[in-house]
Formats: C-alpha cells, structure tokens, sequence
C-alpha cells in the first residue's frame, strides 16, 4: 500500500499531466468530425479486417454443407441430362428432346435476400422479379425441399409465402404408399411441420419420406419436403396426426430456384370450371 | 493577491486579443501567431508544477471554447506546462537567481528569456498543429506551420515582455 501511495506521489505529475492530456485528446475528438472519422477509420479498418477473417473462417467450416446441397444439386441436373432420360421405344414416335420443347417446369435461379422464421405467417424476398419471367403462383424450391409459393412480383424482387405460414397448404403425398395429404404449419418450431388427411388404414412408419403431390397445382410431382417424425392416432378420430420434420433449413437458405409450371394456368382454367357446377 | 490579479488580468487580455484578433490573421495559412502562450510563460517560476498544469490547461481550453477546436489548445498548453520546469532549470542558471521564491523574469536576461520562451512557443505549436493533422504523414506542413508560428509568436511575446515589463521597472 505504501508502495502504491509512493508510486503515486513520485509521478503524480506525471499523471496529471497524462491525464489532462488525455481530457484535452478526448474534447478535441468529441467536438471534431476530422478527428472522430480519423479514429474510426483506423478502429474500422482494424475491425473490418477483423470480420474479413471470421467471415473466412465460417466459410471455411460452411464448405462441407455447401458441397452436399452442391451434389445435391449436380444429381438434380444429371438427372435432366438427356442421355438420363428414358425414351420410350413402344411409343409412336419419340419426343424430340431439345431443351425447349415439350418442357413443362422452367427453373429459374434466385437468391433469398429476406426471410423470417419466428412469425407466425413467415415471408422470404428473392432477387429476382418479373424481369428474370417470375410468375406469382410459382413454386419455390431449395436443394434440399420445397420452400413455398410466389406470392407477389416486382421488376426485381418478388415476395414467397413460405411454407412455414398459414396460408401455405400444400398437397403432399406419403413416399412408400403413396397417400395425399396435406402438409401445413401450426406455428412453433420452424423445422416441423404437421400432414393431416391421412387416414388411419395407412401404414406410416418414423422416417417415412413426405413428397409433393400430384394433386398439386403448383408444384412439381415428387418433391422432397421432409420426412416423418411422429404419427399419433387421437382416440375417436379417424385421421393421423403426423409430424414431419422439414427438409429445408428455413434460417439459413440461400440460392433457391423459382419453378413455373408452364402448363399451371391451363390445368386451373379447366379445373375452375368444376367449382361452378 | 496583487499578483494572481496580475495574471489574471493578463490571461483575459491576452485571451480577448488572441480570439478577436490574432485567430483570424491566418497569413497564407500559415502564419498563425498564439500569443496567449505568453501568459504560460510569463506565469511565476515559483508556480508549483501541478498548478501550473492546471492553469494551462483551463487557459488552453478557453481559447479551445472560443475557437470552436475541442480541445486542441489545452492539450498543446499542458504540453507546454508540463515541460516548462525542466526548461527553466536548464536555460535560466540557478546562479541568476538564488531564492526562487522571488525571482521573477524582470531579473532574467534577455538572451535567457528569448531561448526560453522561444522552445516553449515551438512546442506548443508542434503539439498544437500534429494533434490538429492527428497524422504524421504531413509532417513538413507541420514543420512549416510550426515554424513559422514559432516565429511570429516569439516576435510578438519578446515585444510583450517589454510591454509587460518597463512599467514595472520604473516603479
């Protein structure tokens, strides 16, 4: 204690002197924007180099999930590749296969630049508009599943309901026996979501693969869209209760794909004439 | 108590002509004289050093109030009050005067005081424009500034002093 009392006494001018320095240093950055901009460009630099590095390393560690939705990806396209598809030989004649003709599903590629998880009616934006021939009513889909529907278009952005949302019920159909249902979310966790309407004759097993339906008139058939994580059967009910876990990430997606059902409109024209009989 | 009315009196006046005047003279940018550093220098060699931190360092941040520069002038003059004990010790010999208590720069010669004060005034204005420029990149503008304020204000505080001084004398 003497010590410190002796420290301070023998430099106690010392240290008036650094600490009125440091006043007059702290009134000379307060009162001038040269001064503040100068401090912060340093303290910027430092710390931008800073984030540049921890952005490095999390891409770094992100690689193993980016190359699996890659591969992901690359197996999609393989499997368009004309000499993966199958040709009917007992057909008349066999369709031309170009790349334009005769296709019905147009892919267009988009980035999510806003997306929310934590409402109950969730929304993404894309980067793409009606200028890259995004439709409303389009199906938007990821690498991994199905994300949601085209909701509204601007030149350059255009707005999805997710399906983690209550106006998104999407047609689903069970993988192994084929069921429809439909796929829906009841708020909660972002990475269930629930399929009713399939009724208790059904076999449905934990880990049973959900895909989009046929019955859809959005999207395409066959779709991933998650996998069974629990079946109960409510006493006095004839219908499942079925939670699915979702295959997509909904926080963390990033390139999606904007798929338009060239054929959508005619099929809804011919079925909407059902309604009015 | 005559005397700390004295420098009182003084640091006003110097203060009321280094902001009305002496602020706005500015020749070619360059020329800037800061004569209220005369009060630093003029203040009693018997002024304890803390106090005289503390002196200088309110008298530096009213021109700071008054020029609108935050605190550039109390940081330059606590500079200057911090390094003005050793100066005195080694340009005024201790055989000038041998009871510090009432030494005053009446007694100082003027090769002395000009030496003294001249070094006081260059520090203060190296402080004053590299904490402006918070850069050493434009240290020959720097270099230039300070100079040529040095040798404007040491022009102006060698007149002060005579000033300052001849009244006294005859008395």
């Amino acid at each position: 204690m003497r010590a410190i009392i002796r420290f301070f006494t023998r430099f106690r001018l010392l240290l008036l002197f650094l600490v009125l320095e440091t006043a007059a240093v702290v009134l000379t950055v307060q009162n001038n924007r040269y001064h503040q901009a100068a401090i912060f460009n340093t303290s910027n630099r430092i710390s931008g180099a800073f984030y540049g590095r921890i952005t490095e390393f999390r891409n770094f560690v992100r690689l193993r999930q980016i190359n699996d939705s890659l591969a992901v990806h690359i197996e999609s396209l393989q499997a368009q590749l004309p000499q993966n598809r199958f040709v009917d030989s007992s057909t008349f004649a066999p369709l031309p296969l170009d790349s334009t003709s005769n296709q019905r599903y147009y892919y267009t590629g988009a980035k999510v630049i806003n997306s929310t998880v934590t409402f109950r009616n969730n929304y993404l934006t894309l980067n793409k508009g009606s200028l890259a021939g995004i439709k409303p009513r389009s199906a938007v889909v990821s690498p991994k599943g199905i994300i949601g529907i085209v909701k509204d278009v601007s030149p350059h952005f255009s707005t999805v309901i997710s399906l983690l949302n209550k106006n998104a019920r999407i047609s689903a159909r069970l993988k192994r026996s084929g069921t429809a249902g439909t796929v829906l979310w009841t708020g909660g966790n972002y990475r269930y979501a629930d399929l009713i309407e399939i009724p208790e004759h059904v076999e449905v097993k934990k880990g049973d693969s959900v895909l989009t339906s046929p019955y859809s008139s959005i999207f395409p058939d066959g779709l991933f869209i998650g996998t069974v994580e629990e079946v109960e059967l409510p006493s006095g009910s004839s219908m499942y209760e079925i939670r699915i876990r979702l295959a997509a990430d909904y926080r963390r997606l990033n390139y999606v794909w904007v798929v338009e059902d060239r054929l959508g409109a005619e099929r809804d024209s011919l079925e909407s004439s059902l309604i009015y009989e | 108590m005559s005397e700390i009315l004295k420098h009182t009196f003084r640091l006003v006046l110097l203060l009321f002509f280094q902001v009305t005047v002496f602020n706005h003279i500015g020749l070619h940018g360059v020329l800037n004289p800061f004569v209220y550093v005369f009060f630093i220098i003029m203040l009693p060699l018997s002024t304890p050093a803390g106090l005289l931190m503390f002196i200088a360092f309110a008298s530096g941040w009213l021109v700071d109030i008054f020029s609108n520069t935050g605190g550039m002038h109390a940081f330059a003059s606590t500079l200057v009050a911090f390094v003005r004990p050793f100066w005195i010790t080694t340009t005024i010999p201790r055989t000038a005067y041998d009871d510090l208590q009432n030494i005053s720069f009446r007694d100082v010669e003027f090769g002395q005081f000009l030496t003294y004060s001249t070094f006081l005034i260059l520090v203060h204005q190296l402080a004053l424009y590299s904490i402006e420029a918070l850069t050493f990149t434009a240290f020959f503008s720097i270099l230039l500034k300070a100079v040529s304020g040095t040798l404007i204000t040491s022009l102006l505080v060698i007149g002060l002093r005579y000033i300052d001084i001849r009244p006294r004398k005859t008395t």
